[in-house]
């Protein structure tokens, strides 16, 4: 051994480099970036960053920056997350996206996507509301500088729609069940990191609280707003969130005033206006109160053949292959048994194909089609051969830009109604009624009669597992579920009445595997909360994990 | 244009700075037929910059700043041989093997001042990792795996103080005890799995020169560690929508059954959940033994060489790619010690290349 070790050669004894400091340069401000003050001192941003409030409510991929995900096309697109949940609106075919929240509840847990992007969405948007109020100058509700009240008053305004919307998701309970249930996450322009680290969610009495506030101060500075055109909120929507608001927190005499104010300078639809097959809901008229609308230069109709876009997913019409609802075999129908309840003299049953002609030949459906479009090979296709499902229900309420089926993808460049003065003349007949029930009657018998001339009041009581609720009470979220079908409602009400749902029936156009019925609000109505709040969040009380139905239930007898 | 404020930024960040210190030995024995290097290093950062996540309800998912000081420790040994060297027998084989080791020497207070450490995502494989001072990097959280139940679903553990407590999510940190097995994956706790990071890697090679022929052979491998197999996860998922199927592995058709109830894979069954969601079943040896490249070649005797009119004149087969080992066919752990995505590969699989030729020497 003493030989080996004598021969070792040491021929380089080590490289020591102690302590040689290589210091890397750490990037300022991220890639050319500017501070909030820089921005707010450059000519005419804080317009710039008022006009994106809405300009950012749809079309812009926002929840993942790339066209990955069809259903990441904005503010519409949570109409459909929410309301297939319950029964109203029914995905259907073999490749609709909407799926996972109508049946995959495994999905719509703390760890994954889809319970990401509504926070993402949400909670960004709310950020950029919190971005005008600091530049206005309006932090903790100081006053704004005279020329940033408009921009203060409109960021005040959608926060507030926003925030109501998040309590209607991720309540743990409705109001009408338990005043102080956990709602969501107050983040408002004072908020610090720090204090993020650790907050509890506000309960429903604090959110209506912040929620009113944020309105009060929207409709004093909105006062004197006079706006460029209905993509923007003014006074009379902010009178609408109020209405909204005070519906859900059932003070209904709140809610009866602010609904009639906000109806003032609108007229309902006309029969005519209802079945357009031009306009039907695609572009605003008088009874649309809000709306947004996707235009050429949005990246949702750019990118992936526009295929990530409301029109993709909800118009059957266009005549160029492309978009889910129409060749790609994911339409979303209406509910069976809503769509009969309907009368034949109500013209709104006219939205949706008649499940009898399931029934039909193939060209003698193709010709009772042409009553409700203008493509009736086209709806027959969308339904039959790409959805491998059927024409029962299939939706033509939304309608491609007029004269755009054929064009590429103007036929999806679309508004999309956020309110309506027939939701306000509902809201007003729900609140009214529930002061003096002969009053709502007869709101609720006057509007109804614009629809169906023959409207008896007291046809639609289905209770949906709680009977508590009035039958009064009932035949109004009747009238709202067929006058608001698509709009984003269903859920909310759902919630707020404490009903339940009902998806097993005879001759129900439900899958199966997902013909649940419930007694009461279901679990995943009660949205999960992602991980990327909770795990960082050590004060957030988390809701249960949504839990799906192991089998199908017994057929329910209406 | 639309502005929107993108990010966060920090006012307090600071350069991140990085201490070396290397050791070596180099050294020849039996007149440098045996020779090699040794080599040891300890690599300290402070200020780690990096990604600190915030609550997403902030409108933003966190910001870049200084998290606190990790360490990288590792040692690297190289032996080169040449075990005959006669005139006409050559034989030499080369080898090494480097071993690093990671460690969080110190956090940043607010990393650690909610759960004692904090988690976050990799967003390409969907592995959580774990950070806590005194562990390792690279520790992946997931939830474990405990095999199936009498019907022959898919069992996951459950940390009950974690379940139960409304103000922990299931993955705020990292679970210590094995309470109960849920089917409800939702409701899974997430335990910390240790460094994914092999404990060492390295590569062979060795050359023969004998009597005019010539064997040149390399391999690489990679011992310990661990990679989350997407892939795998894929081809063994059961059908749970009504869309068409996909590609699956053969091993489905070991999954538990009535008559396969010793089976530890889950039942293929229609609309179930969980069979395949996210959890140590799929974190795999991230072990491998790479066939890299080998050559046989002949170089003609001068004399015959001459009547070519060359100088000398060798014929050669050589190939590239030639055999890999890992835990699981298909599986190639070399891009990435976090996993594979969901088609099972990072990038292509190196092309097999197998090549001969003629080379004249005038």
């Amino acid at each position: 051994m003493k030989r080996i070790y004598s021969k070792i050669i040491l021929a380089a004894l080590g490289v020591f480099s102690l302590n040689s400091c290589i210091e890397e340069v750490v990037p300022q401000g991220g890639s050319g970036g500017v501070t909030l003050d820089q921005a707010a001192n450059a000519p005419g941003s804080f317009q710039k960053f008022v006009d994106n409030l809405t300009g950012n409510l749809c079309g812009k991929f926002t929840y993942s920056g790339s066209d990955h995900d069809v259903y990441d096309f904005g503010y519409p697109s949570f109409f459909l997350t929410r309301d297939v949940e319950g029964q109203d609106i029914v995905p259907v075919g073999t490749n609709n996206w909407y799926n996972t929240w109508y049946q995959d509840m495994a999905h719509l847990g703390p760890g994954w996507a889809r319970t990401q992007v509504p926070w993402t969405y949400y909670y960004g948007w709310i950020k950029d509301c919190n971005t005008v109020i600091k530049m206005a100058g309006a932090t903790d509700y100081a006053d704004p500088a005279p020329d940033k009240r408009h921009g203060a008053g409109e960021a005040y305004a959608l926060r507030a729609m926003y925030y109501l919307d998040l309590c209607r998701m991720y309540a743990s309970k409705p109001y009408a069940v338990d005043s102080a249930a956990l709602t969501t996450i107050k983040a408002d322009e004072t908020r610090t990191i720090e204090a993020s680290l650790s907050q509890e969610r506000m309960k429903w009495n604090e959110a209506f609280a912040f929620i009113l506030k944020d309105l009060d101060r929207a409709e004093l500075l909105l006062s004197d707003y006079s706006r460029a055109d209905v993509y923007t909120p003014n006074l009379s929507v902010v009178y609408g969130f109020k209405a909204r608001t005070y519906l859900e927190k059932q003070d209904w005499a709140n809610a009866e005033k602010y609904a009639k104010m906000a109806q003032q300078g609108y007229t309902p639809l006309t029969e005519e206006q209802y079945l357009s097959h031009d306009n039907g809901f695609n572009s605003p008229n008088e009874a649309w109160m809000f709306a947004v609308r996707f235009k050429g230069t949005d990246p949702n109709i750019l990118e992936n053949d526009g295929d990530s876009s409301w029109g993709s997913v909800m118009l059957l019409e266009n005549g160029f292959d492309g978009g889910y609802a129409a060749n790609y075999g994911g339409p979303n129908v209406i509910d069976r048994h809503l769509f009969e309840t309907i009368p034949s003299t109500d013209y709104r049953k006219k939205c949706w194909v008649d499940f009898k002609l399931d029934n039909l030949s193939k060209a003698a459906a193709i010709d009772s089609l042409k009553q409700y479009s203008d493509y009736p090979d086209r709806v027959y296709a969308s339904g039959v051969s790409n959805a491998s499902y059927g024409l029962g229900g299939l939706s033509l309420k939304f309608r491609n830009a007029a004269g755009k089926a054929d064009v590429k993808y103007d036929a999806w460049c679309v508004s999309v109604p956020l309110m309506r003065v027939e939701e306000m003349k509902l809201i007003e007949a729900e609140a009214a009624g529930m002061q003096n029930l002969e009053r709502g009657k007869q709101l609720l018998t006057d509007f109804a009669r614009l629809r169906d001339p023959q409207y008896v009041y007291g046809q639609h009581t289905d209770a949906y597992g709680n009977t508590k609720t009035s039958p009064f009470q009932n035949e109004v979220w009747w009238q709202r579920r067929v006058e608001l079908w698509g709009e984003g409602f269903a859920t909310f009400d759902i919630k707020r009445l404490n009903k339940g749902i009902i998806r097993s029936y005879a001759n129900t156009n439900h899958h199966e595997g997902a013909r649940w019925n419930t007694s009461e609000v279901p679990n995943w109505m009660v949205w999960c909360f992602v991980g990327t709040e909770t795990n960082y969040n050590s004060g957030i009380t988390s809701n249960p994990d949504p839990q799906k139905p192991n089998a199908d239930s017994d057929e329910y007898k209406w | 244009m639309l502005p929107t404020f993108s990010s966060i930024g920090n006012e307090n960040i600071t350069w991140e700075t990085t201490s070396n210190f290397n050791a070596g030995i180099e050294f020849g024995l039996f007149g440098n037929r045996l020779n090699g290097e040794f080599n040891y290093y300890n690599k300290k950062t402070t200020d780690l910059l990096f990604w600190l996540s915030i609550p997403e309800s902030y409108g933003a998912r966190g910001y870049y700043g200084n998290v606190g000081d990790i360490r990288n420790r590792g040692l690297e040994l190289m032996l080169n041989a040449d075990i005959i060297r006669t005139k006409d027998i050559r034989w030499n084989v080369t080898g090494n093997i480097s071993h690093n080791a990671t460690k969080i020497l110190k956090l940043d207070p607010s990393k650690t001042m909610n759960y004692g450490g904090f988690s976050e995502s990799n967003k390409t494989v969907n592995v959580q990792m774990w950070y806590q001072e005194g562990g390792p990097l690279y520790n992946a959280m997931l939830p474990e795996y405990a095999g199936v139940n009498e019907s022959g679903e898919a069992l996951y553990w459950v940390d009950q103080a974690i379940k139960d407590d409304p103000k922990l999510s299931n993955s705020s940190k990292p679970g210590t005890q094995h309470s109960y097995t849920t089917t409800d994956w939702n409701s899974a706790s997430y335990y910390a799995q240790g460094s994914l990071l092999p404990k060492a890697n390295g590569g062979f090679s060795t050359s023969l020169e004998i009597y005019g022929f010539d064997v040149n052979a390399a391999f690489d491998y990679q011992l310990g560690g661990k990679v989350y197999d997407n892939g795998y996860a894929r081809l063994m998922t059961n059908v749970d929508t009504k869309g068409t199927g996909y590609t699956y592995s053969k091993d489905i058709l070991n999954s538990w059954s009535p008559n396969n109830t010793s089976s530890n894979i889950p039942r293929f069954q229609y609309m179930d959940q969980y069979t395949t969601a996210r959890s140590t079943r799929f974190l795999t040896s991230a072990r491998y033994l790479n066939f890299q490249s080998c050559s046989v070649g002949y170089t003609l005797p001068i004399s015959m060489s001459k009547k070519f009119m060359a100088s000398r004149l060798r014929i050669y087969v050589q190939g590239q790619n030639l055999l890999f080992w890992s835990a699981r066919k298909g599986l190639d752990p070399r891009y990435t010690f976090a996993g594979t995505n969901t088609t099972g590969i990072n990038s292509y699989a190196p092309v097999r290349t197998i090549m001969g030729g003629v080379q004249v020497t005038f």
